[in-house]
């Protein structure tokens, strides 16, 4: 679904990514860890189309098509979405009127009826509940106001809402209570499916015993240094990064 | 403007009003040299004149339909080209306890006790002409959730309207009032209304103002208010209409423990000018203020806002908060902005400030990761800016009003649908 080739990017004449290669396909879902300052945050970014970030070479393929020159919003109405590791707060907006515009204009791309204010309601209540989150908080402003894990929780609502192809994850499990951390996992395990990828980026090992990756990626400065299973993550645990640093001679 | 026209106007003159008429003789008409005018010209206004009309109430009664407030039912004065009217004021469900009158020259003791404007021009020319005024008395003691709304109406050409508005709240008093300023598209004329609010120890007042006069219409509007012991203003205005609408307010917190909130939101575009000159004056300790003016400007629109906090040497402990926020929506707008403090005592907490600027980038990326097109995520940031102030408006459905004028003006600007 998600193929990545040769990925070059960087940020005000800094390189980042330095060569990632990485295929995800439909019912993965990969996990990638790495040490600060690696890169994870920015793959994610660079996959959703930040503006601040040049891919200098290679390409990001979606379904096969190259999604390189579309702007972000292009990439979210094929089926991309990206749940930020600091979820954006958006005074005077609430998340009922964006989300109700933002799948409304999904539903448009794909030929369907628009939900109006009512329907929509009855449909974010439902999603309210497979996230475990107080439908109240689907009246506030986007993110004002919210506390750390009830952001993280919201992009979760939102990437139930949306129903994307491809979900990039960067750091939700971070700033999360153990209790926060199962929530959100368990939104995101039923949301998984078998036409559905996951790139989950993170830094712990702990949102792995939740959400369980088929492959794990170590990433170092810019590049994948190892690819693994599961048992992968567990030796980062255990060892830290610097058997692997050594190994990978970097 | 010539003194011929105003001179025309009927001279049943008071004591008070002499003393404004020599004022206003003396004074000559505000150019931009004068600091107070360096941003906003009134040029619009040389060779034109203007005189009082009387107005057409069928063309009133439809622009009061426009901006109908449901709960202000019974509950409505109408000024129509700066006249009393008394056929389309309806005042049958009063609280007890509240007043509403038309000011005779017997109360000339009451007019201009809260008027700190010395030497201006257009206070002094509402003083010294008003065609009438209105008395809105609330007694000691009375509570009413039933808000009062005033219809400032101007709907000819060449009209000068001067109402003029008296609000008193007695010790213990809490009432709503709004003021609605509206005018016909297309005409030039100039509304110079002048409010003052009075009040007593432990009074509040909301007092909402909502201007959308005609987009020929110039508008030069005075407000002064002098509050006593613990009693608070609340006092929110939104500025979408008018060609040009300069806006001075000033508060006195003469009394310790008061409090003001004077917040403000502002729409400008095409060939647009609003300007609000604010002058909060703490003259006496504990007492605290709350400023947050907001304005989004687009086409060659203007804003001006030039605020002075003063904390005089006796007001200690005072806590005064003031911030303007400014959108730009166009490379051509203007913006000019202001805050100013001047403290003169050693011991208050006093933040002001002041921010220009576009959508920011990140909330930009962030929506359209949500798959909102670049339109549609600025109308949203652009609405959400506007709507944020709006949205804690306590009157239902004068909260809804304004947030479907905010929800137009930016889906317009970026040719969205409505909903």
């Amino acid at each position: 679904m998600l193929v990545i080739k040769n990925l070059h990017a960087s940020v005000e004449g800094v390189e980042i990514l330095r060569g990632i290669d990485l295929e995800i396909k439909a019912g993965e879902v990969h996990a990638v860890m790495g040490p600060n300052g690696s890169g994870k945050s920015t793959l994610s970014k660079v996959i959703a189309g930040h503006p601040a970030y040049e891919v200098t070479s290679g390409d990001i393929l979606f379904e096969g098509q190259s999604i390189l020159e579309m702007e972000p919003d292009e990439r979210a109405r094929l089926g991309l979405f990206l749940a930020f590791q600091y979820p954006v707060e958006i005074p005077g907006v609430t998340n009922a009127m964006m989300l109700r515009q933002a799948y409304n204009g999904i539903r448009r791309d794909n030929g369907e009826e628009e939900l109006d204010p009512l329907e929509f309601d009855d449909y974010l209540t439902e999603k309210c509940s497979l996230v475990e989150m107080d439908s109240a908080l689907v009246d506030r402003n986007v993110n004002e106001g919210f506390s750390g894990g009830e952001k993280k929780r919201n992009e979760i609502l939102q990437m139930a809402v949306l129903n994307p192809k491809v979900a990039l994850l960067d750091e939700t499990d971070s700033g999360l209570d153990i209790d926060a951390l199962k929530v959100v996992s368990n939104g995101i395990n039923k949301i998984r499916g078998n036409d559905k990828a996951v790139l989950l980026v993170t830094h712990y090992q702990r949102i792995l015993n939740y959400i369980t990756p088929d492959y794990v990626h170590v990433l170092v400065k810019g590049r994948i240094v190892k690819s693994g299973g599961k048992e992968l993550a567990l030796q980062l645990e255990d060892e830290g990064y610097d058997t692997i640093l050594e190994a990978a001679g970097v | 403007m010539t003194d011929q026209a105003l001179l025309s106007l009927p001279a049943d003159v008071d004591a008070a009003r002499a003393k404004a008429v020599a004022t206003f003789k003396a004074l000559t008409f505000p150019n931009t040299r004068n600091e107070e005018w360096r941003f906003t010209s009134l040029r619009p206004l040389w060779n034109q004149s203007f005189e009082a009309v009387i107005g057409n109430e069928r063309t009133a009664a439809g622009l009061i339909a426009e901006l109908d407030l449901s709960e202000t039912a019974g509950r409505r004065i109408v000024f129509l080209n700066g006249s009393f009217n008394a056929s389309l004021t309806d005042l049958s469900s009063l609280p007890a306890g509240v007043v509403v009158r038309e000011l005779t020259e017997a109360d000339a003791a009451l007019v201009g006790q809260a008027d700190t404007f010395t030497d201006d021009y257009f206070a002094a020319l509402n003083t010294a002409y008003y065609q009438s005024g209105v008395l809105i008395h609330a007694a000691k003691n009375i509570v009413s959730t039933e808000p009062i709304a005033i219809y400032h109406l101007v709907t000819d050409a060449g009209a000068l309207a001067l109402p003029r508005v008296l609000y008193i709240g007695e010790s213990f008093s809490e009432l709503s009032v709004i003021e609605v300023f509206a005018g016909v598209d297309d005409a030039v004329y100039l509304h110079v209304p002048f409010t003052e609010v009075l009040l007593k120890d432990e009074a509040r007042v909301h007092h909402f103002r909502v201007q959308k006069d005609g987009n020929a219409g110039l508008h030069i509007n005075r407000t002064a208010s002098n509050i006593g012991r613990s009693s608070d203003l609340q006092s929110f205005t939104i500025s979408v209409g008018a060609r040009v609408f300069r806006n001075d307010v000033r508060v006195a917190l003469d009394g310790e423990a008061a409090h003001a909130t004077i917040d403000g939101l502002v729409l400008v575009h095409q060939n647009q000018l609003s300007d609000t000159h604010s002058v909060l004056d703490h003259r006496k300790p504990n007492c605290t203020s709350h400023q947050l003016h907001k304005c989004i400007v687009d086409g060659v629109g203007t804003s001006v806002f030039n605020g002075k906090i003063f904390v005089r040497q006796i007001a200690q402990k005072t806590d005064s908060y003031q911030a303007n926020h400014n959108l730009q929506l166009s490379h051509h707008g203007m913006v000019y902005t202001k805050p100013q403090l001047e403290i003169f005592a050693d011991d208050v907490k006093c933040s002001h400030g002041a921010t220009v600027g576009q959508i920011d980038d990140e909330q930009l990326f962030y929506l359209k990761s949500r798959g909102l097109s670049e339109q549609q995520t600025r109308y949203l940031l652009t609405y959400g800016f506007a709507a944020q102030i709006v949205n804690a408006l306590p009157v239902g459905s004068l909260r809804d009003r304004l947030t479907s004028e905010v929800d137009n003006f930016t889906r317009k600007r970026f040719e969205i649908e409505p909903a």
